[in-house]
């Protein structure tokens, strides 16, 4: 007696199993991965727009933001052409009153997006550091990593410096 | 009302209706879950419809908007980006060396004290600056007097005079090691 029911309850649970295991769950399943889809073809489409209309918005000012655009462009060094740099090195020296050499060998690190430069200079004591906050503070971005000086006379130093600066 | 049946014939009817109530259940939750099945597949048809409808358009909005001149500015934009962000993490990052040069010199010294040369050099793990210098000491006592008004200096750390510095009582030609961290 009681046998034939545990047969049928047992026949039913292993069909509900295979029903939820086999049917019901996959399907959820394919409903949380649609649901995605869609919210991400959705968000695409959405992020596209408003893009449209940051660059309809950018295209209109261009002009007006060009001249600071290119502002920042020039704070990066062209590691084909670095005469204007140099050029840079020698006029802020020259406002600092020091005499300024680069060193023949300079380093350009392509994946760092860095060039090496290694200058000697000698001048006053103020003058020297006015030249390194020229550098600093200046145009480019230089960071000058080692800096080293010794007192040739009592009113002039001889200086090295390491700069890296970020190119392009 | 009496049941006159006799016992094991009882016991048959109880096993019956255990059964039809086993079946009934069985037959309720397995058509509960196959609509859920039923549900569950049409909504996904419906979703696999939209998603195919709504990729169809984005395909077509993006190919209309798309004109030269957008791929023009939308390059522009993304090189002054990526410049942006090199610009911010630059200046995020800076040491200044000449900033660290005048809290050295700053630093007040006895008259007669003075530098010979001194070293600057960058750490970039610590964000900090590691000075060697060396300079000339009249007395012991204008050291020392250095020596404590370095270390009052808040931005330097861990100034270091080495044994040598001290064994002369004048004329000391001295050197020291800290650190400067502008903060």
């Amino acid at each position: 007696m009681d046998k034939k029911v545990l047969i049928i309850s047992l026949v039913i649970t292993i069909l509900l199993v295979i029903l939820s295991v086999f049917f019901v769950w996959p399907s959820l399943g394919q409903v949380e991965e649609q649901s995605r889809k869609l919210s991400y073809v959705r968000d695409t489409i959405s992020a596209f727009d408003k893009e449209a209309v940051e660059i309809e918005k950018f295209k209109q000012n261009y002009n007006n933001y060009l001249p600071n655009l290119q502002e920042m462009s020039r704070m990066f060094v062209e590691p084909d052409n670095l005469v204007g740099f140099i050029e840079f090195l020698e006029k802020s020296a020259e406002e600092s009153e020091v005499y300024v050499e680069v060193q023949p060998q300079v380093s350009l690190q392509k994946e760092a997006k860095t060039a090496v430069f290694g200058l000697s200079c000698s001048g006053s004591l103020s003058g020297t550091v006015n030249f390194l906050e020229h550098l600093e503070r200046g145009n480019y971005l230089i960071n000058v990593t080692n800096f080293s000086a010794i007192n040739s006379d009592a009113n002039k130093v001889e200086s090295d410096f390491i700069i890296e600066v970020l190119t392009r | 009302m009496t049941n006159l049946l006799p016992e094991k014939e009882k016991s048959i009817l109880r096993q019956r209706q255990t059964e039809k109530i086993i079946m009934i259940l069985g037959v309720v939750v397995f058509v509960g879950l196959f609509c859920l099945f039923l549900i569950f597949t049409s909504i996904n048809i419906y979703l696999r419809g939209q998603v195919v409808s709504q990729e169809f358009s984005s395909d077509r909005i993006i190919k209309e908007n798309k004109s030269p001149d957008f791929s023009t500015y939308q390059k522009i934009i993304s090189d002054y980006n990526s410049d942006l962000a090199k610009i911010e993490s630059f200046y995020k990052n800076q040491e200044y060396i000449s900033s660290a040069i005048n809290v050295l010199l700053g630093v007040s010294r006895p008259d007669n004290l003075y530098f010979t040369g001194f070293s600057f050099s960058l750490d970039s793990n610590d964000k900090s600056i590691k000075v060697s210098a060396s300079g000339f000491s009249g007395t012991r006592d204008s050291l020392s007097v250095f020596e404590k008004n370095l270390k009052s200096e808040e931005t330097i750390k861990n100034v270091y005079l080495p044994a040598e510095s001290w064994v002369n009582q004048k004329d000391i030609k001295f050197s020291l090691t800290l650190e400067i961290k502008n903060g």
